[in-house]
């Protein structure tokens, strides 16, 4: 009978760890998604050469910002997809299989793909690297 | 009027927008900011597993994802601080730029004087040295506004190439290579001096003219020629008869018949190839054999030039395919090393890279470098065959003189009229042939 109940109350408490590692990711997810910094300064440091030059780079760097931001964005709803298989696979299901599991691991690797990286360079030039 | 320093602050504040550039800094540091923020949830997020039970393994997997994916999210933060810390100094030397242009105001306005009509006279010169001084306070007066003006301009200038070594950085997009070509619209590059655009919006960046090109190195020179191969046995010549002397009366002026000075007995100019390296066939620059040069022996130098031509051509075109190969190699994205570090990655951001809009730069830059070298194989191989068009003529020259050195033992012939006649002096070359 202890066991039962203990079996209840960690089943009760590993439900609302997942759900609130759940929430942060989705909530998280949806922040990141409306902070994405508009490019407010576009065609606005002036007529010199170097204002022009500033204007491209700038311009560049925001469009890898976004594009970062986006990936960062699709690797946290792969996390929380991850969380919610991890929740009804593992602690409330009955009869668990392997499939099961690598389904959970599938998504988190698919996250940690778009959330990795330490910068803001494309592919092309390495990025997502130390 | 205004001043060229003027006019270039003015040109630089054209367009510009202080708080355009404000509000970009205040954005990249919010986003930095919250990507803390989740990094920090994804930190201390822990699944429910104990050990032993099912599940462990996979949530100590997840584990190791969140905190990888938190410490590059701190680090993205970082550069995004760094981003929005030159916004936000690009947004104050644009604001102190245009405190200095309203501070100066207009520009002081030259004085005017009429020459007095009694020059001489104590007023006439009192007049004058009030004019002069007058003269000498707007003259440093225009002075201190072209100083103050200039001051503002260059500390907008610095101010703007650290910011935009900040977002090379941080997008890490390399600059492109090779010479850069003007706008369309033929927009001259702007400088101090010149009137600013009436346009509201910046123009297209102008670009300064195109550097001359540094004057081609000087070639090398030539390398020695190899030595020339055996000659092949000639067939034996014919005795040839003695001509019939003449009277006694005239003492003989011709030298005997025989071969030319200058060839071995029996050579026939107009035989060719005999001498070159393989069969010499006509392709591209090149003498044709038997076709006869300034220097003689014409077959000889068309199988030689050919030759080494077609030889020089090939090695060059195959430098370049080589040089080519190896630009595109460097220029394929790296993606397995970017998921080198990963737990569990899959290898490559297959997903994300389609999105990312760099990827044009880099090939754009592996298309140029492979322009670039094909144009400097195309360059090796014309070199080749120019130096084998000069050697052959060197070697035609060494030839003659070849053939007049073993008429020496002849005491009848002059040394020096045979030089002259069988030395080219155009394109002769130092007998590297003995």
């Amino acid at each position: 009978m202890p066991l039962m109940i203990d079996m209840l109350r960690d089943a009760g408490i590993d439900e609302t760890i997942l759900a609130k590692i759940q929430a942060m990711l989705d909530g998280d997810s949806d922040r990141l998604r409306g902070k994405r910094p508009n490019h407010h300064s576009k065609g606005r440091f002036g007529a010199s050469s170097t204002g022009v030059d500033l204007d491209l780079h700038a311009s560049t760097a925001h469009e890898h910002v976004l594009a970062a931001l986006d990936e960062m964005v699709a690797g946290l709803r792969d996390y929380y997809l991850g969380v919610r298989d991890f929740g009804q696979h593992v602690v409330e299901a009955d009869d668990v299989t392997t499939a099961d599991l690598s389904r959970v691991l599938t998504r988190t690797e698919q996250g940690s793909e778009r959330t990795g990286g330490d910068d803001f360079h494309g592919p092309e030039q390495g990025g997502d690297g130390s | 009027m205004a001043g060229p320093q003027e006019l270039r602050l003015q040109q630089a504040l054209d367009g510009a927008r202080k708080e355009h550039i404000l509000a970009d800094a205040d954005e990249w540091k919010d986003c930095a900011g919250l990507l803390r923020e989740i990094a920090a949830n994804l930190k201390h997020a822990r699944m429910p597993a104990r050990e032993g039970e099912l599940g462990y393994e996979t949530a100590l997997a997840m584990h190791a994802a969140f905190e990888h994916t938190a410490a590059g999210m701190a680090k993205r933060a970082d550069h995004l601080d760094e981003g929005g810390q030159a916004f936000a100094a690009a947004a104050v030397a644009v604001g102190a730029a245009e405190q200095v242009r309203t501070a100066q105001g207009a520009a002081p306005t030259a004085p005017t004087s009429t020459p007095h009509p009694d020059p001489g006279s104590e007023e006439g010169i009192r007049a004058a040295a009030l004019a002069r001084a007058a003269k000498r306070a707007h003259d440093q007066a225009v002075a201190d506004r072209e100083t103050a003006f200039k001051k503002a301009a260059d500390q907008l200038d610095e101010t703007y190439l650290d910011a935009t070594a900040t977002m090379k950085k941080i997008h890490g997009v390399p600059d492109p290579e090779g010479p850069k070509h003007e706008q369309p619209g033929g927009q001259t590059p702007t400088g101090p001096g010149q009137p600013p655009p009436t346009t509201p919006r910046p123009p297209r960046p102008p670009l300064p003219p195109e550097p001359p090109r540094p004057p081609e190195p000087p070639r090398p020179p030539e390398p020695p020629l190899p030595p020339r191969p055996p000659e092949p046995p000639q067939p034996p010549v014919p005795p040839t008869t003695p001509p019939t002397p003449p009277p006694p009366t005239t003492p003989p002026t011709t030298p005997p018949p025989g071969p030319p000075p200058g060839l071995p007995p029996g050579h026939d100019p107009g035989q060719g190839g005999a001498l070159g390296p393989g069969p010499a066939t006509p392709a591209g620059p090149g003498l044709p054999l038997g076709t006869p040069t300034a220097a003689g022996g014409g077959g000889v130098a068309g199988g030689l030039g050919a030759g080494a031509a077609a030889g020089a051509g090939g090695l060059g075109a195959g430098l370049g395919a080589l040089a080519v190969g190896g630009r595109g190699a460097v220029a394929v994205p790296g993606g397995a090393a970017g998921a080198g570090g990963r737990p569990g990655a899959a290898g490559g951001r297959a997903i994300g890279s389609s999105s990312r809009t760099g990827s044009s730069g880099a090939l754009g830059r592996g298309a140029g470098g492979a322009g670039g070298t094909q144009g400097r194989g195309t360059k090796g191989a014309a070199r080749g065959v120019g130096a084998a068009g000069s050697r052959s003529g060197a070697g035609t020259a060494g030839a003659g003189r070849r053939g007049a050195r073993r008429d020496d033992a002849d005491p009848t012939r002059d040394h020096r009229q045979l030089d002259e006649d069988w030395v080219d002096d155009e394109g002769a070359a130092p007998g590297v042939l003995d």
